[in-house]
This record gives structure tokens, C-alpha cells and sequence, in this order.
């Protein structure tokens, strides 16, 4: 599937425009809050967000080019191994899981494999936050990056120095 | 004459603003700082300002 041509409109981001005439942006923020507390990642933390240039609502109809287009943007940006990127789901329309779904089957659809994602469910201020993290393979924080995110989301807890003690002399362990 | 509630209801936040709720959240609401930041910046573009005005409110972007 042939990507759209982009535009890079450096630094802020980047837009390419549909054969049915609509015009997306996509860009890249320092987005440091969710790794706060891990100093190292979080200035390596990056949002993404894909915005319609004035609003304008979408036709009706599947347009693949638009996938491919987003992806590529995203795996240019990733594969400098450098940065990790976050994807928060929009919820204020109620449709964060079409968008969770929709990115999810992009991203399996034309990720070459050099992309890990994470993706995580997380319950905070009585509402669900649907949202996937992306990092490449080779990233030398990649170890890090995942631990955090599992601890953030609640998919692992680090033991503490005793509990660590405990299960190295656990002999069953 | 009816003028767009839209930008009236619209509130302008620093990326400071976002960086202090974060130290303040705990663990997952974390999340929530990051969810409402993302959602500030769409809107922000939706209601006119631009990436140099977001800049100018200490708001970052990057492209490779």
C-alpha cells in the first residue's frame, strides 16, 4: 500500500492531504508526565496525536493510503531509536476504543516487526484510559521503558529489596 | 447575533500546568495527566491557536 506524500513542516508536524481532498496532521509532544518519576525515560517520552486541518468531518469509506501514511510517519520518528511514543485514546466522543482498535490493526497491519508496542488498559479519575506505548526493538532503553510502563500500568509490581531477598532464597522459587 | 460557545468554554493551560498535576499524581492518574494534555493540545488547534502560540505557552513538538 502506497503511503500518502507528506509534508514535514519542521519542528512542529507533519500533513498530507487524501485524494478525497482531507487534510491530516500529525505530531509528535514532549509528553514527560506519564514517566515522571523515572527521570531517565521521561524526557525520551513522546505523544502523538492525528488531527483533521479545520475540523471538518471525515467521508464515509475506507481509505488504506491514510493507515500507511500514519505508520510510516510514526516508524521514520521511531526508528531513530532514540524516543518511545505514547498513544492516549480520545475519549471525550465515547470512541476511544474504535480509535484503540483502528490504531492497533494499523500498526499490526504495517509494522515491519522493528516496533514493539505496548498496550495497556488504565482505570484513573473513573474512566477508562485505552493507550499504547511504541518503542523500537533496538532501543537501549527498551528494558527500562517496558518495566516502567508494566509498573505504571499496573501489569507488574516491582518487589521491594526484602521480597527480592526472599524469593533469591527461596529455594522452590 | 448567536457567537460560538466553542472558544469561550475553551481554557488556555501552560505545559508547566500539566507537569505539575503529573507530580502530584500518583501511579495510573498519571495516565490521566497525559490523556487531558493530549486532548488540551487537539482542542487548542481546533479552537485556532497555533503551534508557534502553543510553543509560546511552553509546549513542545518534534520531528525527525
Amino acid at each position: 500500500m502506497q503511503p500518502y506524500k507528506y509534508i514535514l513542516l519542521k519542528p512542529d508536524y507533519y500533513t498530507f492531504t487524501t485524494i478525497g481532498g482531507t487534510e491530516y496532521h500529525c505530531y509528535f509532544y514532549t509528553s514527560e508526565e506519564i514517566f515522571s518519576d523515572y527521570p531517565s525515560l521521561s524526557k525520551k517520552v513522546f505523544g502523538f496525536n492525528i488531527g483533521l486541518k479545520d475540523n471538518v468531518s471525515l467521508q464515509k469509506g475506507l481509505d488504506k493510503r491514510i493507515a500507511a501514511t500514519v505508520v510510516t510517519i510514526l516508524k521514520n520518528f521511531i526508528d531513530e531509536k532514540k524516543n518511545a511514543v505514547i498513544y492516549i485514546c480520545d475519549n471525550s466522543d465515547g470512541r476511544e476504543k474504535a480509535r484503540y482498535h483502528k490504531f492497533s490493526h494499523w500498526f499490526r497491519q504495517y509494522n515491519d516487526g522493528s516496533i514493539i508496542q505496548l498496550k495497556g488498559v488504565v482505570r484513573a479519575g473513573g474512566t477508562n484510559i485505552l493507550n499504547a506505548l511504541l518503542i523500537h526493538k533496538e532501543n537501549k532503553y527498551l528494558n527500562d521503558f517496558i518495566e516502567a510502563y508494566e509498573i505504571l500500568t499496573g501489569a507488574y509490581t516491582k518487589p521491594d529489596d526484602d521480597e527480592l531477598q526472599n524469593i533469591l532464597n527461596d529455594p522452590e522459587w | 447575533m448567536q457567537q460560538s460557545t466553542t472558544a469561550e468554554k475553551f481554557q488556555k493551560r501552560t505545559a508547566e500546568y500539566f507537569i505539575e498535576k503529573a507530580k502530584q499524581a500518583k501511579g495510573k492518574e498519571k495516565f490521566l495527566v497525559a490523556l487531558q494534555k493530549s486532548r488540551y493540545i487537539s482542542d487548542a488547534l481546533q479552537n485556532g491557536l497555533s503551534f508557534s502560540d502553543l510553543k509560546e505557552q511552553g509546549f513542545k513538538f518534534a520531528t525527525v
